[in-house]
Formats: C-alpha cells, structure tokens, sequence
C-alpha cells in the first residue's frame, strides 16, 4: 500500500522534469568570461582560489589558476604547478596559445593527471572535486590538474564490528583509500572497480568491485543496472543506496549485506559476490546476502575451527534468546503455567505476587525502558552514556522490582535478552523488531501466537531473495555442501567451494585436503584421496 | 497463474507432511490399540495403490494437472463437473483438518477462547503462504518436517525408561475383518487424501523422479505415523483407545529426571504445523483449480475468499467431537474411495479407452 | 506484473490491518496471570458427610511465604505456607469449582502432585472419582495416587517434616522408594492403565498420621489391593516388595538374613531382573517366576568373616530364600483377596490372547489355582570398605 503511495509520488516527481538548469555548453576563449562564469555558478564562495598568471615571453599569454581551497594539497599547487609555471622557461616564441598550452601539458606542468576539457560544466565539477584548473586567455579549453588532497581520517579498526584476532584495520571515508585496502588485500588483475556517479546534486562517487571469473556476469549486470536506474538527489551513505537496490525494501531483514572491514570484503569477493563502495563512507555494500552471513564474524576463520563453531553456535542461541526469550516467557507466565516446573513455578510465583500488571504489559513496558537506556548510551557522549546505562539499569531495575511494579523475573529475561541482542550486531533491528512483535502475540495468543508468528516469519524469509539468491539458502532450499560454514565452521582445508547459489561460475577454491607446496608429493596424493 | 516449480526431494516432503497432516494428533482406527503399526502399514499399502492409480493417469497425461486431465478426457462439460467434485473434496479436507486443529487446541490447551479467534489467524497465514505460491510452500515446508521427524526420533529417547513393549502385544487379537476395516480408514484418510498432489505434479521440475518422490514420500509418513502411535500405545498401553488425542496424552506423561518434564506443548505446536502445511496446500489446490475451472488468469486474488471459505467450512462441518469420530469410523472409508479409487478409475479407464480409440482411428 | 504486486501490498496491508485489529478488539482469552491463580499442590477426596457426592480438599502453596521463610527474614504474623479448603459437591468437577465460594483465586490444578484418597472413596468405586482428573484439560496424569485411613485433609494439613508443603513432602517419599522398594508407588497414569486391564488388580500405597513428640507426622504404610476398582485388602511392607519383585520394580532396597550361627546379616540390593511366564497346562495356569538378583553386604551382626567365596555362596542361599519368602507371601494374600495384582491374566493375554479369551471369564478361579514356580539367581557381589569385622585373626599356616 505504501510502495503503491510512493511510486505515484514518484511518477509526479518525475514528471516535473529535471529541476536542476545544466549547462553543457562550451568554454569561451575569453579568460574574463570563463572566470565571471565560474563565479557565478560558485557564488562568493571564499574557498574559491583564483590565482592570475602570466605564461610565456614573446606574447604573454595572461590566465588563471583556479582551485578550491582546502580540496587541494598546496604543496603540489607551489611546487608542481605554480613555480614551473612562473620561473621555468618562458616558451619558446611564436607559439600560439593552443601551442602554448600543449606545451605546458608536456615539459612543464609536473603534474600526475592532466586532462584538456572544452566544456564548462565539468570543469566546475572537477573544481569540486579537488583539481586545479588552469585557464588561459583565448583557449577554450581549460586544464584539469589533479591536485586532490585533503585532510582523512587515518585507518582504525571499525567500532561495529571488533574482532578480537586478525586484520584490525578497517575502510575510512575516502573511496580511493578504500579501494587501495581491498586491493592490498586480493592482488589480482581480476579485481576489477567500476565507476559511477550517483547523487544528483551530491554527484558522489560509487564503486562496484567483483572479481573477474568468480563473478557471475548477471550479478554484475543486475547491480549496475539497479544502481543506474536509482535516482536520488544525494547519497551520503551506503544505506542511501541499499534502500533502493534492495529486493525486499518493506522486509526487516537486509537484503542488502555491509560491512566495514577490506578482509571481510574480499572474502565476500572471493566468494562470488560484488561490493559496491560509496565515496565519503566507510560502509561497503555486499550482494547478494543471505541471512547465515549475519551469524558469521571474521573471528570465526581467525580462531580454529572447532572453537570458532562452538563460538557461532552460541551466535544462533543467543539470537533466538533474543527474539523469542521474553515471548516466551510470557506465554509460559500467562498461559501455559502448567508447563514449568512445580518449584520453578512457586519461585516465579512469589517473585510476582501483587505485581499491578500483566506480564506482557511488564515486558513491553520494560522493553522499552531498555531501549531508552540503550539509545541514550548510543547517542551522549562516552563517558555519559556509560553513567546512563548503569543508572539506568540498575537504579531504574532495582527500583521497579522494590516497587513491585515488575517482577524480578521480568526484569532477568529483559536482561538476557539485551544482552543476547548484541551478540549479532546485523540483526540487531529485526531482533528489536521481532522481540516485540513476538511478545504481543504471545501476549495475545500464548505459545499459539509465537507458533503463528513463526510460521509468519518463516514464510515470509523463504519468500524473500537478495539480487534473486534465495535469502534462508543454504538451509532453505537446502544445499548440504554449504552447510560446512553454517552447522559447523568446518577446517579450512575442508571448504573447498564457494557457496553453491552465489559462486557457481567457479565453483572450487582448492583441491581437499592439507596440500600446500611445501608438503611432499606422496602426501598430497593421500590428502586428496581422503576427499 | 503460478510459475513455481519444485524439486522432487520438496516434493517428497510435502508428501510426507501432508499425510502425517492432522492424522498424528486425531488418529482414526485407534480401536485395533496395540495393532495400529499393522493398520498403518496396511493403510500405507493401500495409500500406494491410490498413488499408483492417479501415477498411472498422470503418465498418461504428463504435465497436466487432475483438471487440465479431467477436460481432456471427458470434454469441458463432465471434465468441469468431475473438477468440481474434487473441488468439494479438497475444500472438505482442508476444512476438516482446520477443524481438527481447533478442537484439539480448544480441548487441550485454549479452552476459553472462541474458535474464530483461534480460526482466524491462522487462516490469514495459510492465505499468505498460498498467495506465495507453490515454490514458498514447499520451501517452507523443508525445516518444518525436518523439525517433525526430528522431534520423533527425539521421543524415542524420551519415552525409553517408560516404554513397555510388551504393550504392543498381542498380535492380532481381533477379527481380521475389524482389522481390515480400520486400515482402509487408515489408507483413504490420511495416505489417499493425497489425490491433492495431482494438482501439484507438474510443477515440479524433473518430471521422471515424479513417482519415486511421491512413493518416498508415502513411506516416509507411513514410517513417522507407525513410529509415533507405536510409542504411544507402548507408553500408554490400552488407554490410548479411550484417550481422544493419544499423541498429546504420552507427551504429557513424559518425566525424565524432573528437567525434561511437562513438554507436551512442543509436540503440539509441532504436529500443527504439519497441519499448516496440509490446509496451505489445500488451499493452493482450491484457488488454483478454481482459477483453472474459470480461465482466471492468475489463482492469487482467490486465495481470500476461499480461505473464508475454508473457516467456515472448518466452524460447520463438525458441529462436535463424537460426531467427528463416528464421521471417520463409518463415513470416510466409502465417503473417501470414491474420490481416491472410483473416481480415478473412471478417468483412468475412459482415457483408455480413449485413447485405444485414438490408436484405433489413427493408422 | 506491477498492478499485481501493487494488489500484493494492499493485501499485505490489510492483513496487517486485521490482526491488529484482532489484538486490539479483546483477545487474551485463556490469560491468566500468575498472581491470580491459587496453585494447588494436594487435594484429598472423600465422600460429603452428608447427602451424596464428594468433599473435595485442596492444599494451596501460599507462595511469598514460602520464599520469604526459606530466606530468612519471617517478620511478624506468618501465615501458615499452605492454605486448606474444603468444598463438596455432586461430583468432583463440581466440588472443585464449588470452591471458589472461597478462594479468591482461581484453583490451578495442573501442579497438583498427590490426591490423598479415603478408605470410603476406595470401597465405593474410585473410577468415578478419578474420572475427572484425567477427562480435564488441567490435572495431569503424574499425580501421585494414595489412600489413607484417615481423613484426607490431615494429611494435606499435616506437618511433613523438613518439607513445609506436605504433598511436596510425599511427592519426595514416592521417588525415594528404591531406597526400600517396599512402597509400590502409583501415578493416575498408572492406575487408569491398570484399571482398563480386564484381569488386573490394582494397588495403591498407603499413608496415614502418626503421631510423636505431640505432632502430626505422615508415613508410609503398606499398600491396599482394589480389585475391580474396590478397596478389598492390604498388603505389608513385605509383602509389598515380594510383589514387586515379580513387578520388576525392585531398584534398590535392603534385605536381611538370619544367619545359622546366629545374627544377622543385611544386603543391598542393587538390581533385580525378574523373567515371568505364564502359561496353561494341564488345566492350570502355570507361573514361572526367575529374578537374577545383585547385592552387596552391607552390615552384619556377628564376629564372623563371611568374605570367602564359601560364605558367600551361603549368603547367596539364604537371600534366595529370603526373596522367595517375600514372594511367597504376596502371593498367598493375592490369592487369598482373589486379586491377580502380578498381572498374570495381562500377560497370558499379551502372548497367547486365545487361551486367556477362555479363561478371562473365570481368571479369578484359575489364579488363585495358579501353580507359581520362583526361582532364584541371588548374586553378592561386593563388601563394602571392609572384608571382615574389626577382630584380631590368628595367622594360619
């Protein structure tokens, strides 16, 4: 109902055409007009350089350097541009401007990447972007000179996704520096980036990455298309994109996978899938996702395996903890006593005595307590949030339960539950959402209203598909080769292929077994026997 | 209409939980006690014959589902009235086990709550699955009987300190004829109810394995019903003839150690969603033949109200428990031959005929 | 394809429209919160002392003040942990809701554990006040059966030793019973699958008021015999465990001995497996019981060494005879009540249904001439911490 709502809005919107006056027309060779022209699109803006020159002796041709300060690194501007330009050799005479220009371009400007542009509006856009563009009186072309430098945020370890072993680095704002990172993590000519732009005011950068002969081609085709047709006015994060390219955009669960971490991305690379990187966050997009991958961490394939399974499982049961614990409880407390223990339930019993509300009220209302709390922490500072939380859960907590508002049974499940909620940091919205969801059906209909639920959810998760992989695979539909890093995170040396549904263009990763270069050919032989 | 397509492994499940159905929570033939291994395995016997039957149709007929066959055979007008007849059939099966379902959670568990309450909900999640379409059915169907059989197998575990074996004995203490009686119960309802499959055939995506997934899934309900009721009537012995769901009453009675204690819950819930799966493929079978029967270019908007439908029909068609049961004593077994074993052979045989006809006028 | 989809939301939509309506619009129907409810743990039934129907007794766990003792604090004016209420009524269903005349609560029957019956109850036909434990959705299956010679209420009153809620206390009695194997306990489960047997007898233990040091205490008495659902005799302690045997309940338990040359000795018994079979011949039915028993020396009474395999063949032998007499014993009080409480007519219908279809019609006849063969396979098998008793040994040579 509400998509129906949105693309109507959306049509009209179109409709109105593009609000934005572009020009594409043509450099004037006039300098003074090229410069009131620029002023003009840019405003007074006073990060706006504009450096008068003079070049060449026998006619000294005037023209200007222009560069937003601030965009740009000086030192290349005085040494690589401006010193050459001023004390080097006058040129030689006769030469025309256009000679002059070609000139400056091949012995004098010791700049990287230098491009000849005719036209006025990517000149502005490459202004914008951190060049320095050189114009000359009666050219009309204008000389766009990388400069771009500005002040970055060094490479720290993501704070959403902590690792205990392995790579502490993580991706920074800056898309160069990005894909610099996934680049050291996969040499490979394979790896291949392909750029866009995207935001039509913003005009931010996006990258998708893939690797060539693991990709599958569709995949590919299906992520560049999605991204061509999105059309936004700006895009600031990865999640500006993910809301449009995403299958399921009204399902709580992401379609959309994404992650901080260069290791975490070339192994989803490796695996098949493609990574789309925005300029100016540190979010990279992965697809196609499945719902399995929020219960890995990179942690998983950093400690030996039979821990790291250990490790995971305790992932699943804390994630139905955190969804289902509190419904439940409430279904066991409300409806179904006959089912707890006798002493169990005369302990609960006691606990509860002359509590004013139903138990799924206490729940709910608690809930939200616990929220509040949490958001609190989240937003203030550090320090502040940290008082919040322990004034919040304990004063707050202890006084409810000495009130004999809530009883003190609540208040534990509440308190398992939060804490079960963290352990998977990507389900950390539907988990909220689900919790709640959950607990009002249990309060509603008992244990009746979780199985119905349930089925809910079940249903509408075989439904679902991320860039048309279904969204529960391997486990529904089931590929029991893919298990091995679901069930269990099996050796290594045991998974031998990407997954069925995402990788099969290249389906192996390496021969079975322990066989490395340094072992003996007889060995080798043996381990592949095993398999 | 539906462009889903199934594998023949999904298929063997649906089979399977179709079948085990609601029958695992309200068996019939429960008055042969301690034989009812016997009767399921006769029944299963005979649920393969009724498989066999529409198998054989369906060879003839590859691709075609039971309606698309029905107006090969018989032309549009008698093809459309025998379509119409199984319409009637699915729509009672799926009403029934509906009603089964609120019975049992209205005598075990909700007995303060309207049925409409208990009805609607449910029913609202079958439309959803059903408007899904075959593929989401079947795919959501995998964990759910595979946490059924696991459960079972479980109970074997849990039952072991109080399992008497000797509680399945004697073999054979009544008349054959009761015996026989009680297992042609057993084959038509639940294994011949599965006739519904023929609407789902030809949606799966490797049509050769057809019958081996059909018969797979056959034996595999067989063999989960005959391990269930044999741990009940070994746990409960000669009660379980009195007991109105013996499957709830021997998880009630299930105590290890004081911890793995009072879960009769688990089995109940599980054994509705096995119930789930039977009324969403009912329903499917009803909207999509509906949508067949009138040219309608796609099943989906009818999943609603034949859903309503359903409700009704679950609210009407068991005004009460004793009523229920005498249906499945005495009504079912010839109510239910005729649409897994007369009506079938009638298609079965015309298109023979038919089709030698065919032979006959061709070269 | 898009108009399609488009459908697909609104009807999503109104889905979710309708089940909020749906929780909204009342629902909780069958809520009921845990401090509304009155847990019952015992309840005792009897006759009404006046008019027909039944006087129905409940044991209700005062729950705070149960945890606020076990910790400690007890301020001033405590209540008693347990409440007693008596209702009557025509039939048991209706006593029970006749009770919430009384309690503000409604009764919670599903954590009942014991149902204390009277002698009366027993002699008039206990069926019929069961029935209702097991039609109702509510009492389960697991309670404990007793009968009691006194009225039922005394003993849910009763003190119950360390226990402050007494049918806890029994509940506790009934799963010790390998400690002695002389009580036979006896879930519902277990009396209403003895009951639909057509030649089975039942049992049901006993429990009644003793008093000492001026207060009531419970204990466990020997075991009562209905036959066709009627209280007809008892059986002792001994007796008991001689029918337990056969029963192959004897999980524990300690058996004495008198030696020959005076004193006594007394085993453990680790485990016993019986094998019966049962069959007619000749006109009779013929019982043939074998039991393999383990055990260990646990005390004795002389100065003797019995650790030298000889000893503990003789040990073995007394044992034998020991158990046999147990047997024996229940056997001759079964026959004695005319009450097959071993279950032979059970299992001569189980392996050979044909016979048993003649001989059920008069199985009262052909168990009490029923010739029962016991034999015995008595194993010791350890000593304990010591070989012989504390005494200086002369050294032979």
């Amino acid at each position: 109902m509400f998509k129906f709502l949105w693309r109507k809005l959306r049509l009209a919107h179109l409709r109105k055409k593009n609000p934005l006056p572009r020009m594409y027309r043509e450099l004037s060779p006039d300098l003074e007009v090229n410069l009131t022209a620029i002023r003009r699109e840019l405003g007074a803006s006073p990060d706006l350089i504009i450096r008068r020159i003079t070049v060449g002796s026998a006619p000294a041709t005037t023209g200007a350097l222009l560069y937003i300060d601030g965009l740009i690194d000086q030192q290349i501007v005085h040494r690589d541009i401006i010193s050459p330009l001023l004390n080097g050799e006058k040129g030689r005479k006769g030469q025309d401007s256009k000679g002059l220009l070609e000139y400056l371009v091949r012995q004098v400007l010791s700049v990287g990447a230098v491009k000849k542009e005719p036209k006025f509006e990517p000149v502005v856009q490459a202004l914008l972007e951190g060049k320095t563009v050189l114009f000359l009186d009666g050219q009309a072309e204008a000389l766009l000179l990388a400069t771009e430098g500005w002040e970055k945020r060094a490479i720290n370890e993501p704070d959403a996704e902590r690792i205990i072993l392995g790579p502490h680095e993580g991706f920074t704002e800056n898309i160069r520096i990005n894909t610099a990172l996934l680049r050291r993590k996969i040499t490979n000519p394979g790896l291949h980036f392909e750029e866009m732009k995207l935001g039509r005011r913003t005009r931010t950068t996006v990258a998708i990455a893939y690797l060539k002969g693991i990709v599958n081609e569709k995949l590919v085709a299906e992520v560049r298309s999605r991204l061509k047709r999105v059309n936004i006015d700006l895009v600031l994060d990865a999640n500006y994109l993910n809301e449009f390219i995403s299958d399921a955009p009204f399902s709580i669960f992401p379609t959309v996978g994404f992650t901080e971490r260069p290791d975490v991305t070339a192994a989803k690379l490796l695996e098949g899938r493609v990574a789309i990187f925005v300029d100016g966050t540190p979010v990279v997009s992965t697809v196609p996702v499945l719902l399995v991958e929020s219960f890995q961490s990179p942690d998983d394939y950093n400690f030996p395996y039979y821990y790291a399974t250990f490790i995971r499982w305790f992932r699943y049961i804390s994630f139905v903890l955190a969804v289902l614990a509190p419904a439940l409880f409430v279904a066991l407390g409300s409806y179904h006593q006959e089912l707890i223990p006798t002493p169990l339930l005369i302990t609960i019993k006691s606990a509860t005595e002359g509590t004013p509300f139903p138990l799924v009220v206490e729940m709910v209302m608690m809930g939200a307590v616990f929220e509040i709390i949490r958001e609190a922490g989240v937003r203030l500072a550090r320090p502040v949030g940290q008082t919040i939380s322990i004034v919040g859960a304990l004063v707050v907590g202890e006084a409810a339960v000495t009130a004999g508002l809530v009883g003190a049974p609540t208040i534990i499940v509440i308190a398992i539950t939060a804490i079960a909620t963290f352990v998977v940091p990507d389900l950390l919205g539907p988990g909220i959402i689900l919790r709640l969801f959950f607990t009002i059906l249990a309060g509603v209909f008992g244990a009746y209203g979780i199985l119905i639920g349930l089925l809910f959810i079940l249903l509408h998760l075989t439904s679902l598909r991320s860039f048309g992989v279904p969204y529960l695979s391997p486990l529904v539909p089931l590929s029991p080769g893919d298990l091995k890093d679901v069930l269990i995170r099996a050796p290594i040396w045991a998974m031998r292929t990407r997954p069925r549904l995402i990788g099969w263009s290249q389906p192996e990763r390496q021969p079975f077994g322990f066989g490395s270069s340094g072992t003996e050919e007889g060995e080798e032989g043996e381990a592949e026997d095993g398999g | 209409m539906d462009q889903g397509r199934i594998s023949a492994g999904q298929l063997t499940l649906l089979v399977m939980s179709f079948t085990i159905g609601s029958w695992i929570v309200l068996p019939t033939g429960l008055q042969s006690g301690q034989n009812i291994w016997l009767i399921i395995l006769f029944g299963l016997g005979g649920g393969m014959f009724f498989a066999c039957l529409g198998l054989l149709l369906y060879r003839r007929f590859p691709g075609k589902n039971l309606f698309e066959i029905h107006e090969l055979v018989f032309g549009p007008v008698i093809g459309k009235f025998f379509s119409l007849l199984y319409l009637w059939f699915f729509l009672q099966t799926g009403g029934g086990t509906l009603g089964v379902f609120v019975t049992m959670l209205k005598s075990t568990v909700f007995t303060a709550t309207p049925d409409l309450a208990l009805l609607v909900p449910w029913v609202i999640i079958v439309i959803y699955g059903c408007r899904r379409g075959i593929e989401v059915i079947a795919r959501s169907n995998q964990p759910l009987i595979l946490a059924t059989v696991g459960l079972i197998l479980i109970s074997i575990l849990l039952v072991l300190n109080i399992f008497e074996a000797d509680n399945l004995l004697p073999f054979l203490d009544k008349p054959f004829s009761r015996i026989a009686w009680d297992a042609l119960g057993v084959a038509v309802f639940p294994f011949g109810q599965g006739v519904i499959f023929m609407m789902i055939l030809p949606r799966v995506n490797r049509q050769q394995k057809v019958a081996g997934a059909v018969f797979g899934g056959l034996i595999g309900a067989g063999l989960v019903l005959m391990i269930i009721q044999s741990l009940a009537v070994g746990v409960l012995g000669k009660v379980a003839e009195v007991l109105v769901f013996p499957t709830y009453e021997f998880y009630r009675i299930i105590d290890i150690a004081q911890v793995l204690t009072r879960l009769e819950l688990i089995p109940l819930l599980n054994f509705l969603t096995m119930g789930f799966i039977k009324i969403m493929l009912c329903l499917y079978a009803l909207a999509f033949g509906t949508a067949q029967l009138f040219n309608l270019r796609t099943y989906r908007p009818l999943a609603i109200p034949i859903g309503v439908l359903l409700l009704v029909v679950a609210r009407r068609i068991f005004p009460s428990v004793s009523e229920h049961m005498r249906y499945f004593e005495e009504v079912q077994p010839y109510y239910g031959l005729f649409f897994c074993l007369v009506l079938p052979l009638i298609t079965l045989g015309t298109a023979l005929l038919r089709g030698r006809a065919r032979r006959e006028m061709a070269p | 394809m898009a108009d399609d989809r488009r459908k697909n939301r609104i009807f999503r939509g109104s889905l979710g429209l309708l089940l909020l309506s749906l929780v909204l619009s009342g629902g909780c129907w069958d809520r009921r919160e845990l401090e509304t409810l009155a847990v019952v743990t015992g309840m005792g039934l009897n006759y009404a002392a006046q008019g027909d129907g039944y006087e129905v007794a409940f044991q209700i766990v005062r729950a705070a003040q149960l945890q606020s003792a076990s910790g400690g604090a007890g301020g001033g004016g405590e209540l008693k942990p347990v409440w007693i209420l008596r209702s009557t009524g025509p039939t048991v269903f209706e006593a029970v809701r006749n009770a919430t005349f009384q309690s503000s609560r409604r009764l919670f029957l599903s954590h009942n554990q014991v149902l204390i019956i009277s002698e009366a109850v027993a002699k008039g036909g206990l069926l019929p006040a069961l029935e209702f434990f097991v039609r109702d959705h509510e009492p389960r299956n697991t309670q404990w059966l007793l009968l009691t010679p006194d009225e039922p209420v005394e003993i849910l009153d009763a003190a119950a030793g360390l226990e402050r809620v007494s049918a806890l206390a029994i509940v506790d009695l009934m799963k010790q019973y390998q400690l002695t194997s002389k009580i036979k306990p006896v879930y519902l489960a277990d009396y209403i699958k003895t009951r639909i047997e057509k030649t089975t007898a039942n049992t049901l233990p006993i429990i009644r008021i003793y008093e000492t040091a001026g207060k009531k205490e419970l204990l466990l008495d020997g075991t009562a015999i209905l036959k066709e659902d009627r209280l007809v005799g008892f059986l002792d302690h001994k007796e008991t465990r001689g029918l337990l045997w056969v029963l192959g309940e004897v999980r524990g338990g300690v058996i004495t001995v008198d030696l020959p040359g005076g004193g006594k000795a007394t085993f453990e018994i680790f485990d016993a497996i019986p094998k019966v079979k049962v069959e007619f011949k000749e006109g009779r039915v013929q019982v043939k019981i074998e039991i393999k028993e383990r055990a260990g020396l646990g005390a004795q009474t002389t100065y003797a060494d019995l650790s030298t395999p000889e000893q503990f063949k003789k040990l073995e032998n007394l044992q034998t005879k020991a158990i046999e007499d147990e047997i024996r014993a229940a056997l001759a009080k079964a026959k004695a009540y005319k009450a097959d409480i071993f279950g032979f007519g059970e299992y001569l219908y189980k392996h050979d249904h044909r016979t048993w279809q003649r001989l059920q019609k008069e199985w009262e006849r052909y168990f009490v001439d029923a010739q029962v063969e016991i034999k015995i396979e008595a194993m010791v098998e350890e000593l304990g911490l010591v070989t012989r008793p504390a005494t200086y040994r002369e050294l032979r040579k």
